[in-house]
């Protein structure tokens, strides 16, 4: 059976994978699983067209894919109907906000299932943080604090060869549209209207916003497409902070010697707290060959104790309510505040042309990190290739509706 | 083993045909991390002008791992310097070992130097950093994978063009075989989608009358095939698709080909391909293939195009647009089976227009013409989609209506006989009087009144013709028909 991932945890998710298959085996002997691990941009090329070029022993059984994806999937008839495989087959254990992204938009039919989750945050160096701030947690609170607290930080560590006060936590090293949306839904924008009918990326708030977000880049707060080891690495004390969606639990607690990590909220720009909240699903295609043993993988998979233990390899949360809520409760006090950005939370919409929306973005945004790498961004050239993607995807949504 | 054996060994063991790059760089780096005893080997590929390092894979512990990260390079750069002179490059920045090496090979054959993109090679123990010797023997196998990759970059392509070709040899033989317009398209969008994988492929045809497309046949991403009628569309479609009328040449732009389809210069219709979705760059080869096929698609729509006009002439009465008898009775074969399978009723109305002897003798052919042609319209447009009717003899007129019962076909029929007396016939027929225009109608349902389609009509007939005893104008069903002449002991019970 050919189980084919995302790469979850960069050079460790083959590792991280192996130890779970391992306990797969001895409880399934007769089940025997092959990896194949793709980069988000390969999954999502591949998508399209396995069930077209593959032999049916190379196409996978079990997929990992982002939660969105849902829809679009199943429209395609890429993935399989659970419901229909399994008709006992239930999403009410996991959390609340995962749930509606098992679905096919407008149905009650199942088609994934809840995996792991991540959600934005911030980390810092208390060390750090406390030199130029009285109270770090307070002057985070708002986009333009944390503007503020990086002058702070470039003046107080300026002797610092190649330090950064936020260190990227983009695998690309430039900027995805995923680590912009709270500043965006704060504000009270998004990639789409409420009935889905029309895109906002047009939006004269939509492109300040975006516009802002890439001002960490331009005034150095960030960096960019950087040699690796110039990037800015907290643990080495060339930044005093990441935004990210792991938890770096693990991580951070092994520092615990040599300095202090605190967490607190993303930043709002408005007078909203929206969190972004990614989650990651296990789908069974459509061109696979071994469905019945396809289930059988998926359903241990998401069991509450196998999700908890995956979850904590690759830093991020498991989508069962009880492993979530039990992992909160186990853990560090600093971890804690996660049940609250859990709770203030908000996904991605489970529509057909959402993943597609996000290429988009995300092309623009690599282009325009790639000017500003260069020294050549200017703030009319993303905002014209704004407006061409917000016609783009309002084509899109006109031919494929929700 | 000594640096030439490896060098040996390595170029043998790459020197065979590889479905991808991707496998080849695998393979080529697990060789490599384990005679050079370092911890990673990492293989960026290199485009200059956007002048960004793209990281494509991770060789660690013997396993190969997709990864991405970019690196910007600017001209100025020290290690972009050392790439240009073809030095590797011990990097400060890192907390380890780094070295990058640039992936070249100069080609003595060719007279040019082939890039393939570099490598960034760490070791974590900090007290064994690269030595001279070292990074030298790096530098060398770097430039036999470039070797290597050079040959396997021949072999793709030539891989590429046979799949390419073996492709539009299997679409020639569905086009060549399909001789029904809708067999046709759909074959054919699903035969380009599947050969190409576009997310959609949509073909529009033209209505010669209006000059304009109208009307087309899609396949999408699920493989379904739907016809698309131009008035479901979207403005946002419509406008993209005139914006495509005018463009008479075959174009592409990144995510989409449109292809106008013509033979000897007349214009059938227009193909357009699309990745709107996936955002899969279309490659200007793919566009080349299909715009070559362009010709043959089109030939192929225009024989099944006229066969489909050939057919439609043989099944369908010139005068009123009526299904020929021939026709009608071989649907009625299709009703009637699926009519026992499904166990679902359906009834049959037989319409005669009343004195039409009269009418041709009396006012001429011309005005029988016309009142049959207003008639049929009358019927037609009264039918529901799923109905079908037929002139089945000179003024005879057949009507099959699936899934319907007795009430309801009667229903039909007075509503049909109540609109067809309201026709006036034009003065120009007139000779000495006006002349009411009327149908008597007989109704047969199944299986009620009859299981053999012969049985149905017969049944139809005879209802038909005691209406036409009554006076003419009159709508009875056969089971009416029997209820009265019982009554009147016409037919005497058994």
């Amino acid at each position: 059976m050919n189980f084919w991932v995302l790469l979850d945890s960069g050079t460790n998710t083959i590792k991280n994978f192996e130890k779970l298959l391992c306990k797969f085996k001895s409880e399934n002997p007769t089940i025997p699983v092959n990896l194949k691990v793709l980069t988000r941009q390969d999954m999502w090329k591949s998508i399209y067209t396995f069930k077209r070029y593959l032999k049916p022993q190379d196409a996978p059984d079990v997929i990992e894919i982002p939660h969105y994806w849902t829809t679009l999937l199943s429209q395609s008839e890429i993935i399989e109907n659970l419901s229909s495989l399994d008709p006992k087959i239930s999403v009410k254990s996991f959390l609340p906000q995962v749930q509606a992204h098992c679905y096919k938009s407008g149905t009650k039919n199942i088609y994934s299932l809840p995996w792991w989750m991540d959600v934005l945050a911030i980390h810092y160096r208390v060390d750090h943080l406390k030199a130029v701030c009285k109270n770090p947690q307070k002057e985070l609170e708002t986009w333009n604090g944390l503007f503020a607290v990086c002058e702070k930080l470039k003046t107080k560590f300026k002797a610092v060869e190649a330090y950064y006060p936020i260190q990227n936590a983009d695998w690309r090293g430039s900027i995805s549209i995923r680590s912009i949306f709270p500043c965006l839904w704060s504000k009270g924008v998004g990639l789409f209207n409420e009935n889905f009918t029309k895109s906002m990326v047009g939006n004269k708030k939509f492109k300040e916003i975006i516009s802002s977000y890439l001002k960490l880049a331009t005034n150095k707060n960030i960096p960019v497409l950087k040699e690796r080891g110039s990037l800015g690495n907290m643990m080495l004390g060339k930044a005093s902070m990441i935004l990210t969606r792991r938890h770096g639990l693990d991580m951070f607690e092994s520092t615990k010697q040599k300095f202090k990590v605190e967490t607190t909220k993303f930043p709002m720009t408005g007078n909203k707290e929206v969190n972004y909240l990614s989650g990651i699903n296990l789908a069974i295609a459509s061109g696979g060959k071994n469905k019945k043993h396809a289930l059988i993988f998926l359903k241990w998979l998401a069991k509450p104790g196998n999700q908890k233990e995956y979850a904590k390899s690759i830093e991020a949360f498991p989508t069962s309510t009880t492993a979530f809520n039990n992992l909160i409760k186990a853990s560090p006090t600093r971890f804690h505040i996660y049940k609250e950005i859990v709770k203030n939370s908000k996904v991605l919409p489970n529509i057909l042309v959402c993943g597609t929306a996000v290429e988009i973005l995300n092309k623009v945004l690599a282009l325009n990190v790639r000017d500003i790498a260069r020294g050549k961004y200017k703030e009319k050239n993303l905002f014209d290739m704004l407006d061409k993607s917000c016609q783009e995807i309002n084509y899109l949504l006109s031919l494929y509706k929700k | 083993m000594n640096q030439k054996d490896f060098l040996y060994k390595f170029h043998k063991h790459l020197n065979k045909p590889y479905s991808s790059f991707k496998e080849l760089i695998e393979d080529a780096l697990i060789l490599m991390e384990k005679e050079l005893g370092v911890d990673k080997i990492y293989f960026f590929n290199w485009y200059p002008q956007e002048e960004i390092l793209s990281l494509e894979m991770l060789c660690s512990g013997g396993i190969c791992t997709p990864l991405q990260e970019e690196i910007y390079l600017n001209k100025k750069s020290t290690l972009r310097k050392n790439l240009t002179v073809r030095t590797p490059y011990i990097s400060k920045f890192m907390e380890y070992t780094t070295m990058y090496i640039e992936v070249e090979w100069n080609s003595v054959s060719e007279k040019s130097v082939k890039k393939h993109g570099v490598l960034r090679i760490e070791r974590t123990d900090k007290n064994k950093p690269f030595t001279k010797k070292e990074a030298m023997f790096a530098n060398e196998i770097a430039k036999e994978l470039s070797h290597n990759m050079s040959n396997a970059q021949s072999d793709q392509y030539y891989a590429t063009r046979l799949k390419r070709v073996d492709a539009l040899n299997e679409l020639s033989k569905i086009f060549a075989t399909s001789m029904r317009i809708k067999d046709s398209v759909g074959y054919i969008l699903s035969g380009i989608q599947k050969y190409f994988g576009f997310d959609r492929v949509r073909l529009y045809l033209e209505d010669k009358k209006a000059g304009e497309f109208f009307d087309g046949i899609s396949v999408d991403l699920s493989s379904k095939i739907t016809n698309i009628k131009l008035k479901n569309l979207t403005k946002q479609e419509r406008d993209f698709i005139s914006g495509m009328q005018n463009k008479f040449n075959a174009g592409s732009t990144e995510s989409y080909i449109y292809l106008p389809l013509k033979v000897k210069q007349k214009q059938l219709g227009f193909l357009v391909c699309d990745n709107l979705l996936s955002r899969v760059n279309i490659s200007y080869e793919d566009f080349i293939y299909l715009r070559q096929f362009s010709s043959q698609i089109a030939l192929s729509l225009d024989n099944a195009l006229l066969f489909d006009k050939v057919k439609e002439l043989s099944n369908f009465d010139e005068l009123t647009g009526l299904a020929v008898r021939r026709y009608f009775d071989q649907r009625l074969k299709e009703e009637v089976y699926r009519s026992k399978r499904f166990k679902t009723p359906f009834a049959l109305i037989v319409a005669d227009i009343d004195w039409f002897k009269n009418i041709n003798d009396k006012m001429g052919h011309p005005a029988g013409d016309w009142v049959l042609k207003k008639v049929s319209e009358i019927i037609k447009n009264n039918l529901r989609q799923s109905d079908f009717c037929a002139r089945y003899g000179g003024d005879e007129i057949t009507m099959l209506l699936p899934r319907t019962n007795q009430k309801e076909a009667k229903q039909l029929a007075v509503r049909l006989q109540k609109k067809i007396s309201e026709l006036k016939m034009p003065k120009q027929f007139f000779v000495d009087t006006d002349i009411e225009i009327s149908v008597s109608q007989g109704v047969s349902v199944f299986p009620k009144d009859g299981k053999t389609y012969t049985d149905i009509i017969k049944k139809a007939d005879k209802a038909l013709y005691f209406a036409k005893n009554r006076g003419r104008g009159g709508v009875f069903l056969y089971e009416e028909m029997m209820a009265k002449s019982r009554k009147k002991g016409v037919i005497r019970k058994k």
